[in-house]
């Protein structure tokens, strides 16, 4: 019998809905950004969000974390209510991103960018800091060692004492990825990652992001334009446009879905 | 190597210490008042240079009253002693100066704190432009509430203040100063301040707490700052709040600029060379503000990251050149 | 009550002064989100060079002539005067900085705002000097209120001057030009508008304004001296913080209120309290209303 309930619940998603967007709507000033917009990401599930240009997909990024708050409607992150919570508090409890451009902390090391990230396993008083304690140095060369395994997982090693801004475009997004994972988190949203980057990164990237959903078990909820990266790798798709949700399916039926094709026809087609 | 610990960071700064009041014992009679207080100025210039560079090149907040930090400490240290320490340790001789000081300079930098804390609040909603505005403002403030209360003088001063500020206790105080900002920003909490100033957003979306971080930087810098004031309040034995304008402020910000913003060595180099270059340059006495300020300008046309670009001294600079 | 109105009169003068110099600072940081700290030492710079003419006129001895004469020629001088320095520090110190971070911009200000104090101090010579009165002054009294024709003119001059400016912003090309690029300027590059002429224009307005706000401070307060930009300054930016920064008629509002705060202050406190009141209105509004009384609050896109 519980077998049953559970298989139903995996089927309909209820019981691990990581991430729910329930009829949420948007406006800056007079622009209806979202309306009434309702998605939600299962648990470990790779979801991806296309739409045209100024559809929402970032907008509803910054709803999920803390930057905007929804005018109506509710977000919820394993059940609790985050709208409208401050960004820090939400990566606290478990979401994390990375931004359509590169937001990273240029001026500090590739090490320290992780090492930053990582401020919550550092919570040794200060005064312990500053008298430099055994324990505080303990705590250091733990988080230094953790930051080094993030890096050699995202193959950044040999940058690891480069200033972040001097890094090589492709680099210094698999970095801001690596940033997002220090954060520890459950949910991870992707914003065009794969944006300006030749086929074999792109390769890579479909790589580590699939891996990070089986090995990690991280949920992942991506926005792309590529379509090659979307089909390669989404097991679903949510399609937006004008702040609508307007298709959700299987990758290969949204692709053929004429709403969705109409949608993109007053851009350049999907990179297919 | 032994292992880090709180006794051995204790031990060396000790070690420090003994040496510093060696040096005050010894050389420092020898080489007469005037270049004790030049060194003196020296100090008390450091420990504010490395402070404000906590807070506008470390977290990247835009302060520029921090004279008002400084007067609040010093006013309040002076009250201290004036009031009620010194005749309380009148009678116990460089036991009571001491103790007195240590006393007074704690009340100086904790009063200049609950300011810090004060003006780190608004950064909640304030950045950028604002935030140096608002400063600013809090700084005047400071200046003129000061100036309004009698009984610590007024607008005739606060005379008769006791001489307890000795070279000794100078770099003491610079020298903690420098060891605590070094520590804190090279831990891991330390480069998440950092990372507030590269990008405050980002740093947010990193579960950062942005306001915590930056009231912690305005807190430290202020306490310090205060420090710095009763160190200048106990030496000259006289305030007035004249030497607390926004003026004063620019002259803080200028060693930071200089040495540059983020290097504890460059802000170091600069209070030192901008405390001895108007000494020496005394001819030029009223040529002095125009050349602070032109060079202000052409700093930040020209190199605008300063004279350390951001970096710090490290012993492996010297190995090399060594090596050549 | 006729203490009230004396109050209201002195303040409405000496708030038209300050909304003068509130639209330069306002009109600068809506195109190029600067504070320019030198807007202040610019007043002084224009009050200077009225001072000089009037030297050059002998004014001092012979009285001023007749048809306000002298008015107009130091106006104009000092308006042409100030409107090069304008240019001038625009050219050579803030627009290698465009693209430079914020802070850099702000210390430049600060800079170029001690250079031009202690320059002045060194050129000018420190000690006040007494404005030569290109308007005789007179006295007109309404029952208990008095004033003079100073603050009439001043006011009437302002008046025509952002009645002036209003014409420009709204009716001219250049005036449409310089919203856009308030607006992005990115967005108006790719208009075809010539930024870098639109910003030195912006500059140039901003400081003719200030040296009128110069020349009619000193036939108010015949006493100039080179740090005299310093306190206005600062009132005026509060003044324009408080109109909201970048809304011109917020400046004009904000000017006029932060007058009348400062004489009601003076008239019915105490003149300690004169710059005080200054400080209060700036931290309140910074902690109430950041964006001032019309100003807007921009989306950053993340």
């Amino acid at each position: 019998m519980e077998l049953a309930i559970t298989e139903m619940a995996k089927v309909t998603g209820a019981a691990q809905r990581v991430l729910e967007f329930r009829d949420v709507s948007l406006s800056f000033g007079g622009l209806r950004a979202i309306q009434k917009v309702s998605l939600y990401v299962g648990q470990n599930e790779l979801v991806g969000l296309i739409g045209p240009n100024g559809a929402g997909k970032t907008t509803l990024f910054n709803m999920a974390t803390g930057v905007y708050c929804p005018d109506s409607g509710t977000i919820l992150f394993q059940g609790h209510n985050i709208a409208g919570m401050p960004p820090h508090r939400i990566n606290r409890l478990g979401i994390a991103r990375t931004f359509q451009n590169i937001r990273l902390w240029g001026q500090m090391t590739v090490l320290d960018n992780i090492r930053a990230a990582m401020h919550r396993r550092a919570q040794t008083p200060v005064w312990e800091i500053v008298a430099g304690s055994t324990h505080s140095a303990r705590t250091e060369t733990h988080i230094v060692e953790l930051a080094r395994e993030l890096l050699t997982y995202l193959d950044l090693t040999r940058f690891e004492h480069e200033l972040a801004r001097n890094l090589p475009y492709g680099e210094q997004r698999r970095l801001e990825i690596a940033r997002a994972l220090a954060t520890d988190p459950t949910l991870i949203l992707l914003d065009e990652p794969a944006a300006g980057m030749n086929t074999g990164e792109k390769v890579r990237l479909m790589e580590l992001i699939r891996r990070l959903q089986t090995e990690r078990h991280l949920t992942v909820l991506l926005i792309e334009h590529d379509m090659k990266v979307v089909m390669g790798i989404c097991e679903r798709v949510v399609v937006l446009d004008h702040g609508e949700k307007i298709a959700e399916g299987r990758p290969q039926v949204i692709q053929r879905d004429p709403r969705v094709i109409e949608a993109y026809l007053g851009e350049a087609p999907p990179t297919a | 190597m032994k292992s880090p610990s709180v006794r051995r960071t204790f031990l060396f700064f000790l070690l420090y210490v003994a040496l510093l009041a060696a040096l005050g014992e010894t050389v420092i009679p020898a080489i007469g008042p005037y270049y004790t207080q030049v060194l003196i100025f020296i100090g008390i210039n450091i420990t504010l240079a490395v402070s404000l560079n906590l807070i506008l090149g470390f977290a990247g907040q835009f302060s520029i009253g921090h004279a008002g930090f400084m007067a609040l400490g010093a006013y309040t240290a002076a009250a201290l002693s004036f009031y009620v320490l010194a005749p309380m340790v009148a009678q116990l001789g460089w036991i009571g100066s001491t103790g007195g000081l240590a006393l007074s300079l704690l009340g100086g930098g904790v009063a200049a704190a609950l300011a810090g804390l004060m003006v780190g609040i608004p950064t909640l909603r304030l950045r950028g432009d604002y935030l140096a505005i608002a400063t600013l403002g809090m700084g005047e403030i400071i200046r003129v509430v000061i100036l309004n209360t009698d009984f610590v003088g007024g607008a005739r001063g606060f005379t008769d203040i006791p001489r307890w500020t000795t070279f000794t206790w100078v770099f003491l105080v610079a020298g903690l100063c420098i060891l605590v900002v070094r520590n804190f920003i090279s831990s891991t909490r330390g480069r998440a301040l950092v990372a507030v100033r590269e990008d405050e957003d980002a740093a947010a979306a990193m579960g950062i707490n942005t306001t915590r971080y930056k009231v912690f930087a305005f807190v430290l810098g202020a306490f310090f700052a205060g420090v710095a004031g009763g160190l200048q309040a106990h030496y000259l034995q006289y305030l007035h709040t004249n030497s607390f304008t926004f003026l004063r402020s620019i002259e803080i910000i200028v060693f930071v600029i200089l040495g540059g913003g983020g290097s504890i060595t460059g802000s170091v180099i600069a209070a030192t060379v901008l405390t001895i270059l108007p000494e020496a340059l005394r001819v030029a006495q009223s040529w002095r503000m125009v050349i602070y300020s032109a060079l202000l300008v052409v700093m930040m046309l020209t190199r605008p990251q300063g004279l350390m670009g951001g970096r710090e001294f490290q012993w492996s600079w010297l190995l090399l050149k060594w090596r050549k | 009550m006729a203490q009230f109105i004396q109050q209201l009169v002195n303040g409405l003068s000496l708030g038209a002064i300050y909304a003068l110099i509130a639209l330069g600072y306002t009109m600068v940081y809506g195109i190029l989100r600067l504070i320019n700290f030198a807007h202040g030492d610019v007043y002084m710079v224009g009050a200077f060079v009225g001072y000089y003419v009037g030297r050059v006129l002998n004014t001092g001895q012979s009285g001023a002539s007749p048809w306000g004469l002298d008015f107009i020629l130091g106006m104009g001088a000092s308006m042409l005067v100030c409107a090069l320095l304008g240019f001038v520090l625009e050219r050579t110190a803030y627009r290698p900085l465009r693209k430079a971070p914020r802070l850099n911009a702000l210390i430049t200000a600060i800079g170029i705002s001690l250079l031009l104090e202690n320059l002045g101090q060194l050129v000018f010579g420190a000690d006040p000097k007494d404005f030569p009165p290109l308007i005789a002054r007179t006295s007109y009294s309404v029952g208990n209120v008095v004033f003079s024709n100073i603050q009439i003119i001043i006011i009437v001059t302002s008046v025509a001057l952002m009645l002036a400016l209003q014409y420009i912003v709204h009716r001219t090309r250049m005036g449409t030009a310089m919203r856009a690029v308030s607006f992005s300027h990115d967005a108006a590059g790719l208009m075809g508008i010539n930024i870098h002429r639109v910003i030195s224009f912006t500059f140039v307005l901003g400081s003719a304004l200030a040296a009128a706000a110069g020349i009619m401070t000193g036939l108010y307060n015949p006493k100039i001296d080179p740090l005299m930009g310093i306190m206005p300054g600062l009132k005026a930016f509060v003044a324009a913080v408080l109109g909201g920064i970048g809304n011109v008629p917020g400046a004009i509002v904000g000017g006029l209120i932060m007058g009348i705060a400062e004489t009601l202050t003076v008239g019915y406190l105490s003149s300690t309290y004169r710059d005080a009141i200054t400080f209060v209105i700036l931290v309140a509004v910074l902690l109430f209303r950041p964006t001032g009384l019309f100003g807007t609050t921009t989306h950053e896109k993340v």
